[in-house]
Protein backbone atom coordinates (compact mmCIF):
# COMPACT_ATOMS: atom_id res chain seq x y z
CA UNK A 1 0.00 0.00 0.00
CA UNK A 2 2.88 2.35 0.74
CA UNK A 3 3.96 2.81 -2.90
CA UNK A 4 0.38 2.87 -4.10
CA UNK A 5 -0.43 5.77 -1.74
CA UNK A 6 2.71 7.62 -2.78
CA UNK A 7 1.89 7.17 -6.44
CA UNK A 8 -1.67 8.36 -5.86
CA UNK A 9 -0.46 11.57 -4.18
CA UNK A 10 2.03 12.33 -6.96
CA UNK A 11 -0.37 11.54 -9.79
CA UNK A 12 -3.19 13.44 -8.07
CA UNK A 13 -1.00 16.56 -7.80
CA UNK A 14 -0.08 16.18 -11.49
CA UNK A 15 -3.81 15.99 -12.21
CA UNK A 16 -4.57 19.17 -10.23
CA UNK A 17 -1.78 20.84 -12.21
CA UNK A 18 -3.44 19.83 -15.48
CA UNK A 19 -6.75 21.16 -14.21
CA UNK A 20 -5.19 24.53 -13.34
CA UNK A 21 -3.61 24.61 -16.80
CA UNK A 22 -7.06 24.15 -18.31
CA UNK A 23 -8.75 26.89 -16.30
CA UNK A 24 -5.96 29.51 -16.12
CA UNK A 25 -5.40 31.12 -19.54
CA UNK A 26 -1.58 31.23 -19.37
CA UNK A 27 0.92 29.11 -21.35
CA UNK A 28 2.13 27.47 -18.13
CA UNK A 29 2.08 23.67 -18.32
CA UNK A 30 0.35 21.52 -15.72
CA UNK A 31 3.61 19.97 -14.57
CA UNK A 32 4.94 23.37 -13.44
CA UNK A 33 1.76 24.04 -11.43
CA UNK A 34 2.19 20.52 -10.03
CA UNK A 35 5.79 21.19 -9.04
CA UNK A 36 4.67 24.32 -7.17
CA UNK A 37 1.75 22.50 -5.50
CA UNK A 38 4.07 19.71 -4.29
CA UNK A 39 6.51 22.30 -2.96
CA UNK A 40 3.78 24.31 -1.20
CA UNK A 41 2.03 21.23 0.24
CA UNK A 42 5.29 20.07 1.83
CA UNK A 43 6.06 23.57 3.12
CA UNK A 44 2.62 24.03 4.64
CA UNK A 45 2.79 20.61 6.29
CA UNK A 46 -0.17 19.24 4.31
CA UNK A 47 2.20 16.54 3.07
CA UNK A 48 5.21 14.90 4.70
CA UNK A 49 8.27 13.91 2.68
CA UNK A 50 7.85 10.25 3.76
CA UNK A 51 4.45 10.22 2.09
CA UNK A 52 5.98 10.65 -1.37
CA UNK A 53 9.75 10.09 -1.18
CA UNK A 54 10.14 6.43 -2.27
CA UNK A 55 8.08 6.72 -5.44
CA UNK A 56 9.33 10.25 -6.10
CA UNK A 57 12.95 9.12 -6.06
CA UNK A 58 12.14 6.18 -8.34
CA UNK A 59 10.45 8.50 -10.85
CA UNK A 60 13.33 10.98 -10.70
CA UNK A 61 15.86 8.23 -11.32
CA UNK A 62 14.13 6.83 -14.40
CA UNK A 63 13.21 10.29 -15.72
CA UNK A 64 16.01 10.59 -18.34
CA UNK A 65 14.67 7.49 -20.11
CA UNK A 66 11.31 9.24 -20.50
CA UNK A 67 12.89 11.78 -22.87
CA UNK A 68 13.94 9.19 -25.45
CA UNK A 69 10.48 8.75 -26.97
CA UNK A 70 9.94 12.53 -27.51
CA UNK A 71 13.41 12.71 -29.12
CA UNK A 72 12.38 9.96 -31.54
CA UNK A 73 9.58 12.25 -32.80
CA UNK A 74 12.31 14.06 -34.74
CA UNK A 75 11.61 11.50 -37.49
CA UNK A 76 8.12 12.94 -38.03
CA UNK A 77 9.10 16.64 -38.00
CA UNK A 78 12.20 16.17 -40.17
CA UNK A 79 10.66 17.67 -43.35
CA UNK A 80 9.91 21.00 -41.65
CA UNK A 81 13.13 21.13 -39.69
CA UNK A 82 15.65 20.44 -42.47
CA UNK A 83 15.19 23.93 -44.06
CA UNK A 84 16.57 25.69 -40.99
CA UNK A 85 18.57 22.82 -39.58
CA UNK A 86 22.07 24.32 -39.48
CA UNK A 87 20.93 27.81 -38.44
CA UNK A 88 18.72 26.50 -35.66
CA UNK A 89 21.33 24.02 -34.48
CA UNK A 90 24.03 26.71 -34.44
CA UNK A 91 21.80 29.12 -32.49
CA UNK A 92 20.79 26.34 -30.07
CA UNK A 93 24.38 25.31 -29.43
CA UNK A 94 25.67 28.88 -28.96
CA UNK A 95 22.85 29.90 -26.60
CA UNK A 96 23.11 26.71 -24.54
CA UNK A 97 26.86 27.00 -24.02
CA UNK A 98 26.85 30.79 -23.52
CA UNK A 99 23.69 30.66 -21.39
CA UNK A 100 25.02 27.98 -19.06
CA UNK A 101 28.35 29.78 -18.63
CA UNK A 102 26.81 33.24 -18.11
CA UNK A 103 24.15 32.05 -15.65
CA UNK A 104 26.68 30.00 -13.68
CA UNK A 105 29.22 32.81 -13.51
CA UNK A 106 26.66 35.49 -12.57
CA UNK A 107 24.98 33.33 -9.92
CA UNK A 108 28.33 32.34 -8.45
CA UNK A 109 29.49 35.98 -8.38
CA UNK A 110 26.34 37.04 -6.49
CA UNK A 111 26.66 34.13 -4.03
CA UNK A 112 30.33 34.84 -3.36
CA UNK A 113 29.74 38.59 -3.21
CA UNK A 114 27.07 37.95 -0.56
CA UNK A 115 29.43 35.73 1.42
CA UNK A 116 32.15 38.35 1.42
CA UNK A 117 29.71 41.02 2.61
CA UNK A 118 28.39 38.70 5.32
CA UNK A 119 31.91 37.99 6.49
CA UNK A 120 32.85 41.66 6.44
CA UNK A 121 29.72 42.68 8.35
CA UNK A 122 30.35 40.10 11.02
CA UNK A 123 33.93 41.31 11.42
CA UNK A 124 36.84 38.91 11.65
CA UNK A 125 35.20 36.88 14.41
CA UNK A 126 35.58 33.13 14.13
CA UNK A 127 32.49 31.23 13.07
CA UNK A 128 30.88 34.40 11.75
CA UNK A 129 30.10 32.71 8.48
CA UNK A 130 28.71 29.64 10.20
CA UNK A 131 26.37 31.70 12.34
CA UNK A 132 25.24 34.14 9.66
CA UNK A 133 24.96 31.88 6.67
CA UNK A 134 24.67 28.11 7.01
CA UNK A 135 24.76 27.41 3.26
CA UNK A 136 28.47 27.90 2.53
CA UNK A 137 29.45 25.77 5.51
CA UNK A 138 27.34 22.92 4.19
CA UNK A 139 28.79 23.42 0.73
CA UNK A 140 32.30 23.26 2.15
CA UNK A 141 31.50 20.10 4.08
CA UNK A 142 30.09 18.50 0.99
CA UNK A 143 33.20 19.31 -1.01
CA UNK A 144 35.38 17.66 1.64
CA UNK A 145 33.20 14.57 1.59
CA UNK A 146 33.44 14.40 -2.20
CA UNK A 147 37.23 14.79 -2.09
CA UNK A 148 37.55 12.03 0.48
CA UNK A 149 35.46 9.73 -1.71
CA UNK B 1 9.66 -7.09 -44.31
CA UNK B 2 8.85 -3.60 -42.97
CA UNK B 3 5.19 -4.49 -43.04
CA UNK B 4 5.81 -7.63 -41.01
CA UNK B 5 7.93 -5.75 -38.45
CA UNK B 6 5.33 -3.00 -38.03
CA UNK B 7 2.51 -5.48 -37.75
CA UNK B 8 4.47 -7.52 -35.23
CA UNK B 9 5.54 -4.49 -33.15
CA UNK B 10 2.05 -3.00 -33.15
CA UNK B 11 1.11 -5.99 -30.98
CA UNK B 12 3.79 -5.14 -28.44
CA UNK B 13 3.38 -2.54 -25.68
CA UNK B 14 6.81 -3.07 -24.20
CA UNK B 15 9.29 -3.05 -27.08
CA UNK B 16 9.97 0.72 -27.00
CA UNK B 17 10.15 0.71 -23.21
CA UNK B 18 12.62 -2.18 -23.12
CA UNK B 19 14.60 -0.68 -25.99
CA UNK B 20 14.78 2.76 -24.30
CA UNK B 21 16.01 1.40 -20.97
CA UNK B 22 18.51 -0.98 -22.64
CA UNK B 23 19.91 1.77 -24.90
CA UNK B 24 20.10 4.20 -21.98
CA UNK B 25 22.04 1.69 -19.87
CA UNK B 26 24.29 0.96 -22.85
CA UNK B 27 24.89 4.72 -23.00
CA UNK B 28 25.89 4.73 -19.32
CA UNK B 29 28.35 1.87 -19.99
CA UNK B 30 29.86 3.68 -23.01
CA UNK B 31 30.22 6.86 -20.95
CA UNK B 32 32.04 4.93 -18.21
CA UNK B 33 34.38 3.27 -20.67
CA UNK B 34 35.22 6.20 -22.96
CA UNK B 35 34.58 9.24 -20.74
CA UNK B 36 33.60 11.40 -23.74
CA UNK B 37 30.86 14.04 -23.53
CA UNK B 38 29.38 12.81 -26.83
CA UNK B 39 28.55 9.50 -25.11
CA UNK B 40 25.93 11.17 -22.93
CA UNK B 41 23.51 8.28 -22.23
CA UNK B 42 20.52 10.25 -23.48
CA UNK B 43 22.17 11.14 -26.79
CA UNK B 44 23.38 7.56 -27.30
CA UNK B 45 19.92 6.19 -26.54
CA UNK B 46 18.12 8.78 -28.73
CA UNK B 47 20.45 8.24 -31.70
CA UNK B 48 20.25 4.44 -31.44
CA UNK B 49 16.46 4.68 -31.23
CA UNK B 50 16.37 6.90 -34.34
CA UNK B 51 18.67 4.44 -36.16
CA UNK B 52 16.42 1.49 -35.28
CA UNK B 53 13.29 3.41 -36.40
CA UNK B 54 14.86 4.43 -39.72
CA UNK B 55 16.67 1.14 -40.51
CA UNK B 56 13.68 -1.08 -39.75
CA UNK B 57 11.18 1.40 -41.27
CA UNK B 58 9.21 1.41 -38.05
CA UNK B 59 6.05 3.47 -38.38
CA UNK B 60 6.02 6.40 -35.90
CA UNK B 61 2.47 5.55 -34.85
CA UNK B 62 3.61 2.04 -33.99
CA UNK B 63 6.64 3.37 -32.10
CA UNK B 64 4.65 6.05 -30.25
CA UNK B 65 2.00 3.55 -29.20
CA UNK B 66 4.68 1.96 -27.03
CA UNK B 67 6.99 4.96 -26.51
CA UNK B 68 4.24 7.12 -25.06
CA UNK B 69 3.98 4.69 -22.15
CA UNK B 70 7.40 5.80 -20.96
CA UNK B 71 7.03 9.52 -21.52
CA UNK B 72 3.55 9.80 -20.00
CA UNK B 73 5.18 9.89 -16.54
CA UNK B 74 7.25 13.00 -17.38
CA UNK B 75 4.69 15.29 -15.74
CA UNK B 76 4.51 13.18 -12.58
CA UNK B 77 8.32 13.08 -12.39
CA UNK B 78 8.49 16.87 -12.89
CA UNK B 79 6.07 17.25 -9.96
CA UNK B 80 8.60 15.32 -7.84
CA UNK B 81 11.13 18.12 -8.29
CA UNK B 82 8.86 19.96 -5.84
CA UNK B 83 9.97 17.47 -3.18
CA UNK B 84 13.67 17.91 -3.97
CA UNK B 85 13.14 21.64 -3.80
CA UNK B 86 11.48 21.38 -0.39
CA UNK B 87 14.37 19.28 0.92
CA UNK B 88 16.80 21.99 -0.21
CA UNK B 89 14.63 24.86 1.05
CA UNK B 90 17.29 26.38 3.30
CA UNK B 91 19.64 26.64 0.30
CA UNK B 92 16.92 28.35 -1.71
CA UNK B 93 16.24 30.84 1.09
CA UNK B 94 19.90 31.67 1.59
CA UNK B 95 20.53 32.16 -2.12
CA UNK B 96 17.23 33.62 -3.30
CA UNK B 97 18.78 36.83 -4.67
CA UNK B 98 21.59 35.03 -6.49
CA UNK B 99 19.21 32.52 -8.10
CA UNK B 100 16.78 35.19 -9.30
CA UNK B 101 19.52 37.47 -10.67
CA UNK B 102 21.20 34.51 -12.38
CA UNK B 103 17.99 33.39 -14.09
CA UNK B 104 16.94 36.90 -15.16
CA UNK B 105 20.37 37.66 -16.64
CA UNK B 106 20.33 34.22 -18.26
CA UNK B 107 16.90 34.54 -19.91
CA UNK B 108 17.66 38.02 -21.26
CA UNK B 109 21.10 37.09 -22.57
CA UNK B 110 19.90 33.85 -24.21
CA UNK B 111 16.96 35.57 -25.94
CA UNK B 112 19.23 38.43 -27.03
CA UNK B 113 21.69 35.97 -28.60
CA UNK B 114 18.78 34.25 -30.39
CA UNK B 115 17.56 37.65 -31.66
CA UNK B 116 20.97 38.78 -32.93
CA UNK B 117 21.81 35.44 -34.58
CA UNK B 118 18.34 35.13 -36.15
CA UNK B 119 18.76 38.57 -37.75
CA UNK B 120 22.30 37.77 -38.95
CA UNK B 121 21.31 34.37 -40.37
CA UNK B 122 18.14 35.78 -42.02
CA UNK B 123 15.76 33.19 -40.66
CA UNK B 124 12.14 34.30 -40.83
CA UNK B 125 9.95 35.64 -38.02
CA UNK B 126 8.14 32.33 -37.48
CA UNK B 127 11.44 30.46 -37.25
CA UNK B 128 12.81 33.09 -34.85
CA UNK B 129 9.76 32.85 -32.61
CA UNK B 130 10.03 29.05 -32.68
CA UNK B 131 13.57 29.35 -31.32
CA UNK B 132 12.78 31.75 -28.45
CA UNK B 133 11.52 29.12 -25.95
CA UNK B 134 14.28 26.61 -26.76
CA UNK B 135 15.67 26.69 -23.21
CA UNK B 136 12.26 25.95 -21.66
CA UNK B 137 10.96 22.56 -20.68
CA UNK B 138 9.04 20.92 -23.56
CA UNK B 139 5.51 21.48 -22.29
CA UNK B 140 5.98 25.17 -21.50
CA UNK B 141 8.14 25.82 -24.61
CA UNK B 142 5.49 24.49 -26.98
CA UNK B 143 2.91 26.75 -25.34
CA UNK B 144 5.15 29.80 -25.78
CA UNK B 145 5.87 29.02 -29.45
CA UNK B 146 2.19 28.60 -30.19
CA UNK B 147 1.15 31.72 -28.26
CA UNK B 148 3.58 33.86 -30.29
CA UNK B 149 2.86 32.40 -33.73
CA UNK B 150 5.77 29.95 -34.07
CA UNK B 151 5.81 26.27 -35.08
CA UNK B 152 5.66 23.96 -32.02
CA UNK B 153 6.88 20.99 -34.11
CA UNK B 154 10.13 22.87 -34.83
CA UNK B 155 10.43 24.25 -31.30
CA UNK B 156 10.50 20.71 -29.91
CA UNK B 157 13.59 19.93 -32.02
CA UNK B 158 15.53 22.93 -30.64
CA UNK B 159 14.36 22.09 -27.13
CA UNK B 160 15.66 18.54 -27.56
CA UNK B 161 19.00 19.66 -29.03
CA UNK B 162 19.36 22.18 -26.19
CA UNK B 163 18.45 19.69 -23.47
CA UNK B 164 20.60 16.85 -24.78
CA UNK B 165 23.53 19.16 -25.41
CA UNK B 166 23.15 20.69 -21.95
CA UNK B 167 22.97 17.20 -20.46
CA UNK B 168 26.16 16.22 -22.30
CA UNK B 169 28.26 19.33 -21.64
CA UNK B 170 27.08 20.30 -18.13
CA UNK B 171 29.80 18.45 -16.24
CA UNK B 172 32.83 19.55 -18.34
CA UNK B 173 31.42 23.08 -18.78
CA UNK B 174 30.97 23.88 -15.09
CA UNK B 175 34.49 22.57 -14.49
CA UNK B 176 35.96 24.57 -17.38
CA UNK B 177 34.34 27.82 -16.25
CA UNK B 178 35.20 27.08 -12.61
CA UNK B 179 31.56 27.18 -11.52
CA UNK B 180 32.08 25.50 -8.17
CA UNK B 181 29.11 26.54 -6.03
CA UNK B 182 26.51 23.74 -6.17
CA UNK B 183 23.72 26.36 -6.30
CA UNK B 184 25.34 28.21 -9.22
CA UNK B 185 25.77 24.89 -11.06
CA UNK B 186 22.11 24.03 -10.53
CA UNK B 187 20.88 27.42 -11.76
CA UNK B 188 23.22 27.31 -14.78
CA UNK B 189 22.07 23.84 -15.87
CA UNK B 190 18.35 24.27 -15.18
CA UNK B 191 18.12 27.72 -16.76
CA UNK B 192 20.00 26.79 -19.94
CA UNK B 193 18.89 23.21 -20.57
CA UNK B 194 15.58 22.56 -18.75
CA UNK B 195 14.49 19.11 -17.54
CA UNK B 196 16.91 17.07 -19.67
CA UNK B 197 19.84 19.05 -18.30
CA UNK B 198 18.33 18.76 -14.82
CA UNK B 199 18.58 14.96 -15.08
CA UNK B 200 22.35 15.47 -15.31
CA UNK B 201 22.32 18.05 -12.49
CA UNK B 202 20.66 15.41 -10.32
CA UNK B 203 23.52 13.00 -11.11
CA UNK B 204 26.07 15.65 -10.12
CA UNK B 205 24.42 16.22 -6.74
CA UNK B 206 21.14 16.60 -4.82
CA UNK B 207 21.58 20.36 -4.35
CA UNK B 208 22.40 20.81 -8.03
CA UNK B 209 19.37 18.72 -9.02
CA UNK B 210 16.91 20.51 -6.74
CA UNK B 211 18.08 23.99 -7.70
CA UNK B 212 18.13 23.01 -11.37
CA UNK B 213 14.52 21.79 -11.06
CA UNK B 214 13.53 25.07 -9.44
CA UNK B 215 15.43 27.06 -12.06
CA UNK B 216 13.76 25.32 -14.98
CA UNK B 217 10.36 26.19 -13.53
CA UNK B 218 11.27 29.83 -12.87
CA UNK B 219 13.00 30.12 -16.26
CA UNK B 220 9.87 28.83 -17.98
CA UNK B 221 7.65 31.31 -16.15
CA UNK B 222 9.94 34.28 -16.88
CA UNK B 223 10.33 33.23 -20.53
CA UNK B 224 6.54 33.28 -20.98
CA UNK B 225 6.65 37.05 -20.38
CA UNK B 226 10.04 37.93 -21.91
CA UNK B 227 9.50 35.89 -25.10
CA UNK B 228 6.21 37.71 -25.73
CA UNK B 229 8.19 40.98 -25.71
CA UNK B 230 11.09 39.64 -27.82
CA UNK B 231 8.64 38.27 -30.40
CA UNK B 232 7.87 41.91 -31.33
CA UNK B 233 11.53 42.73 -32.11
CA UNK B 234 12.04 40.76 -35.35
Amino acid sequence: MKYLKQLLIIVFIAYIGETLNYFIPLPIPGSIYGLMIMFLALNLGILKVEQVSGTARYLLEIMPVMFIAPAAKLVSSWDVVKNVLWQGTLISVVTTVAGMAIVGKVTQAVIRGGKKTAAANAGAGEGALAAGDPAPVEGAEEKTVKEVK
Amino acid sequence: MAEFINNYLSHSTYFAIAMSIAFYMLGIELKKRFKLAIFAPLIVASVLTLVVIVVFHIDMDVYNASGNYISFMINAATVCYGMLLYEQLHILKNNFKAIMIGILVGVFSMLTIILIMSVLLHIGHEQYVSLLPKACTTAIGLGIAEANGGYPSITIVWILITGNLGNAIAEPLVKFFKIEEPVARGVAIGCSSHAVGTAKALEIGEIEGAISGLSLAVTGLITVVVAAVYAQFY
